[in-house]
């Protein structure tokens, strides 16, 4: 889901004609699979009990772990590249638009 | 929801042929286009003829000019490991293995790569487009940033098939069978622009009865 977020998933819409979304199917909305991921990927969950929420110091990690990791990829990316992207996704069409009109930081 | 058609599964190329000459009949190989198109609605089928019994369809062989004849029904998961196009034909091995994902290189065949109908997402979403018979193509004023930028008339289609490119390069023919006897067409020839015909991807015509 973040992966997705950060390099993928967008919604295009027909804005100026009909207002409807053109990419509505698996082909063009493009969701990462496992072939989009490295064979080994390890999970760290960070184990600090949160007592206040509820009685058993449960924390969710569902969707709050997406909210980071399009911004991790981002920093990835500029770590990488020197271009700082703040829109997602960032995919090759959007990163030759930004290195085009911006050098590397030295 | 697929629409309602009658399904036979042809034996023979002449048994196929005879079938697929009747309006609205569709050609069934792998399947991995032609049931999304019917289930999307880009088209319909009155009929639906299966080819893929017909086992002198299937395979690479060598020519006794020293090329390879692939069937059409050979799939792209099969060329891209056949170590004859490897050797001979690199550039045909790469794109085959570059098809979409494994499940539809297993299934996809190389005579449907060649002809699979467009990945406009106007002409295969919700939208009566020119080339499904509307009467405007939305990608002109739309969103066109996968659309093509040479040989766009009325409609502005980018042919799919990653295998084309490299058959092209490589000067291949496609053997086509038709109800009047063969023809051999370089692939050069094989698929149409827009500008030719936009109701047509390739110089293949529809069945008439």
């Amino acid at each position: 889901m973040g992966i997705g977020l950060a390099t993928t998933e967008a919604r295009m819409l027909d804005t100026h004609q009909t207002g409807k979304m053109v990419n509505r199917n698996g082909h063009d909305y493009k969701l990462p699979t496992i072939l989009d991921v490295p064979e080994q990927m390890v999970s760290l969950p960070v184990e600090l009990a949160d007592t206040e929420v509820n009685t058993t110091g449960a924390k969710g990690l569902g969707e709050p772990v997406t909210i980071p990791t399009a911004a991790a990829v981002a920093n990835a990316v500029y770590h990488a590249t020197g271009v700082r992207v703040t829109g997602t996704p960032i995919n090759p069409v959007q990163l030759c638009r930004l290195l085009a009109g911006q050098r590397k930081e030295v | 929801m697929l629409p309602k058609f009658s399904y036979l599964r042809a034996n023979t190329l002449d048994e196929a042929l005879r079938h697929l000459a009747s309006d609205g009949a569709r050609v069934h190989a792998g399947g991995t286009d032609l049931l999304g198109c019917l289930r999307d609605r880009v088209f319909d089928a009155r009929s639906v003829i299966s080819i893929s019994a017909i086992g002198a369809l299937r395979g690479i062989q060598e020519t006794s000019r020293g090329g390879l004849r692939i069937g059409s029904l050979t799939t792209i998961a099969e060329i891209a490991r056949d170590p004859m196009v490897a050797a001979r034909y690199r550039a045909l091995s790469m794109a085959a293995a570059e098809v979409a994902s494994p499940q539809l290189r297993n299934q996809g065949t190389i005579g449907g790569n060649l002809c699979q109908k467009p990945r406009c997402w106007y002409y295969r979403g919700e939208f009566d487009c020119l080339r499904k018979g509307g009467d405007l193509c939305y990608a002109v004023e739309g969103e066109n940033i996968y659309h093509c930028i040479l040989g766009g008339d009325n409609c502005y289609i980018v042919h799919p098939s990653d295998t084309a490119p490299a058959l092209v390069a490589l000067n291949a023919s496609v053997l086509i069978a038709g109800p009047e006897g063969q023809r051999s067409v370089p692939v050069e020839a094989f698929h149409l622009s827009p500008a030719d015909d936009y109701m047509r991807e390739t110089v293949l015509e529809t069945g008439r009865s």
